[in-house]
């Protein structure tokens, strides 16, 4: 099988990162365009950072998040919608800087959340691709993410590029808030920039053809045919996991299930089919948790698993038996974490193209799934609490 | 069929669990009220953390209302992960600017598992007050903390899924908040009482229900043996609840379950086919913040014609006729619901495993003959 007979637009959102994340850093992620949208004094002001979104947005805040606590020192909370708009703290959006982000901009719980924040005295910003959106319009400020038409052809293709330059959006947004704080030098930050542009664009397209050749070989062998999944990470890496788990009821209508290395030892460790269920570990060289992800990794392969490590550690690494795909070595510590769900992209998106050459994803939204203008997202009601 | 017939281990576990309640209540009240003394360091924490593993990390979810209610506003509660505690979170975190500041109560019956106690380490290191809630002065977990609120262990079957050590834990947060507010002169010693008077008739007003509960889950898992995935959503201590069901079916008979909070449901899991083979199960508090948001995704369910059950103490009227209700009593105070309110899920797990046979934890055979490493697993304090 030719791979590249399973170029899906999926599929080409990965593979072209480099090409796509050139075009975005060029368009959307300068430091003058990122200083341009953001008070240098609310900025300077603020004591925490709020990341939010739905879905891959969530996601992206929880990979990026803790480069914002490494770099600041101040405390950083990747925080779901629905909690940051009904259940989280009112006093604590005092002195806080809370980035919202949404590519559409569009749906009720992101504005909802921007609503409330502004009502208790925090700094909002969105992170979109729409400044005309309802996100931008009611957020103090907009950090704008041009997506290149090229990058989403059709509107119902699982998102990939949007999340890999949300991740790339918000590294830079923390290495200039370090930068503007004094707690990093401007030749660190620029250092810092350089490198995150380098590592998306020329390093991960230096490594691509490897990267993709292994995904696709593992889906076209394995992962294609499994019933359900299950994606494990701690930390940022958590996010990269949280993704991968997302594209699977999207790409192929499966089920995915999310955790830590350490929580899944004491629950989803005793699931019955094990021949049943695919399992993809991500872990970046540099993560505390690497000792207990490799304990993980043997563990599942006691129990028979099939298993993925993603990690921008090499092969070598890990135990004997378990597939590995790896990215190049990052530089920093909280970097590969926003770069490591690309595998897990490409896993679902082979797995959807070789499954359905028609490369229909989402249900075709058709059928059970029709719901004009995403009603239950847009039309939600909203509660300013 | 017959229910009894199918009667098991964790079916007993649920059945004891209000007389045990009441049996324990005095005796976790004193351990709190012992532990919480004026010179206790982290008395007037701003930040506590609570951790622990599977249950035990669930227990932090489930009581955080409760202990929001008892301190805030001047103290913020997070529920965190064993592994994000232990070797994730940045240090400067758990570094307190003054002595006390930062408070982190780590959770485990048996007080063993590595990562919780790796946690304790590393938290005390960076200088937070630690405090174990474990079933004795002796655990591993214990021995690592600097406080301990010693909670009974409750006997059980060897092998089965913990019930009542979860609302022992839960119980023991709750109290140990109310004791911690009481301790600040944040409510008066009537008003403590109370809220533990209102826990006890809460867990108390189980026991008439419990036989119905029963008969109405063990019909239900006739149904939901059938399905081959489950799908558990639910918000803040209704996630809780959410997340402990999908533990216990994973547990019980070996269930593929996901779990995610209303809106990223929609996003995400509203996705997957084919329907009929998911069985979905959703936390519906009273009282939830989010409760609209809970409630838009039961249309939707129907829409996508999901197999729905649905865990609240509304009133089964508020709900159209195709959604099962699993109804729990409702509490003037709401936040202690969750001590209890999993309840019908436990059940539904039970009689589930029963139904197919399938011995917990997969019968420590095969794959599973092994223990794992949860107990064994590499300490590292970074």
């Amino acid at each position: 099988m030719n791979r590249h007979d399973y170029d899906s637009t999926m599929v080409l959102q990965a593979t072209d990162t480099e090409a796509l994340m050139k075009d975005i850093n060029r368009m959307s992620f300068q430091k003058a365009q990122i200083a341009a949208s953001l008070s240098a004094e609310k900025l300077k002001k603020a004591k925490r950072v709020i990341l939010s979104g739905s879905g891959d947005s969530y996601a992206s805040g929880v990979a990026a998040g803790p480069a914002f606590e490494a770099l600041l020192g101040i405390p950083c909370e990747s925080i779901a919608l629905v909690e940051l708009t009904r259940h989280y703290y009112s006093e604590r959006f005092q002195d806080a800087v809370v980035i919202l982000n949404s590519v559409s901009g569009g749906v009720s719980r992101v504005v909802e959340a921007a609503k409330r924040a502004n009502k208790h005295g925090a700094y909002t910003v969105s992170l979109t691709a729409n400044d005309d959106s309802k996100l931008s319009t009611e957020c103090r400020t907009t950090v704008h993410m041009e997506l290149p038409k090229k990058s989403n052809p059709t509107p119902s293709t699982p998102k990939v590029i949007a999340y890999t330059a949300s991740c790339a959006g918000l590294l830079h947004i923390a290495v200039y808030m370090a930068e503007l704080r004094g707690a990093i030098s401007e030749e660190t930050a620029q250092e810092m920039r350089e490198e995150i542009f380098r590592y998306s664009t020329d390093a991960l397209g230096a490594a691509m053809d490897t990267i993709a050749g292994d995904s696709f070989h593992i889906a076209d062998t394995a992962w294609k045919d499994f019933k359900e999944y299950v994606f494990l990470g701690d930390g940022g890496d958590l996010g990269a996991a949280m993704f991968g788990a997302f594209k699977c009821p999207e790409s192929i209508g499966r089920m995915a299930h999310w955790d830590d290395t350490e929580n899944f030892n004491h629950v989803n460790y005793f699931m019955k089919d094990t021949d049943k269920v695919g399992t993809a570990v991500v872990v970046s060289s540099a993560s505390p948790s690497m000792s207990r992800a490799q304990e993980t990794l043997r563990n599942l392969l006691k129990l028979g698993r099939y298993t993925v490590a993603v990690s921008d550690a090499p092969a070598s690494d890990f135990p004997e038996g378990v597939h590995v795909i790896s990215l190049p070595k990052a530089a920093y510590p909280w970097l590969a974490s926003s770069f490591l769900h690309l595998p897990l992209a490409l896993l679902a998106a082979y797995s959807h193209a070789i499954l359905n050459p028609e490369f229909v994803p989402y249900r075709n939204k058709g059928g059970l799934w029709t719901d004009p203008g995403a009603q239950r997202l847009t039309a939600s009601e909203l509660v300013i609490l | 069929m017959n229910r009894s017939d199918y009667s098991n281990s964790m079916e007993d576990q649920v059945f004891q669990l209000p007389s045990y309640m009441k049996q324990i209540s005095d005796t976790v009240w004193e351990a709190c009220r012992r532990v919480v003394t004026p010179e206790m360091k982290g008395l007037y924490a701003k930040h506590i953390m609570i951790t622990g593993c599977g249950d035990s990390y669930c227990a932090g979810i489930a009581m955080k209302p409760a202990l929001d209610a008892m301190l805030t506003p001047e103290t913020s509660v997070e529920p965190v992960r064993a592994v994000q505690l232990s070797r994730q979170m940045s240090a400067f975190r758990l570094t307190p600017e003054n002595p006390g500041d930062v408070l982190v109560v780590s959770i485990s019956a048996s007080g063993k598992p590595s990562r919780v106690v790796e946690g304790a380490m590393r938290a005390s290191k960076c200088g937070a007050v630690t405090l174990a809630l474990t079933s004795s002065e002796e655990t591993p977990l214990a021995k690592e903390c600097e406080l301990v609120l010693e909670v009974p262990k409750p006997e059980t079957a060897p092998v089965s899924p913990g019930i009542l050590s979860y609302s022992v834990s839960c119980l023991g947060l709750c109290y140990f908040g109310i004791a911690l507010g009481l301790a600040r002169g944040n409510f008066s010693e009537e008003k403590a009482l109370f809220y533990k008077k209102s826990v006890e008739e809460y867990c108390q007003s189980y026991e008439a229900l419990l036989p119905q509960m029963a008969d109405e889950m063990f019909e239900l898992a006739k149904t939901f043996e059938k399905f081959e995935y489950y799908d558990f959503v639910g918000d803040c201590a209704d996630f809780a609840n959410a997340y402990f069901g999908s533990c216990k079916f994973a547990e019980a008979f070996g269930a593929y379950c996901s779990y995610d909070d209303s809106e990223n449901w929609e996003h995400v899991n509203y996705f997957i086919e084919p329907t009929a083979k998911i069985g979905t199960v959703a936390s519906i508090s009273s009282d939830s913040p989010s409760l609209t948001r809970q409630k838009e995704m039961i249309p939707v369910c129907k829409r996508i014609q999901r197999k729905l059950l649905v865990l609240t103490d509304l009133d089964k009227s508020t709900f159209p006729e195709e959604v099962t209700v699993a109804q729990v009593p409702s509490c003037r105070l709401g936040f202690i619901k969750p001590i209890m309110m999993h309840l019908p899920l436990s059940l539904l797990a039970a009689y589930i495993a029963a139904l197919k046979g399938e011995p917990y934890f997969r019968g420590g055979k095969g794959v599973w003959a092994e223990p794992n490493d949860i107990a064994n697993s590499k300490i590292e304090i970074k």
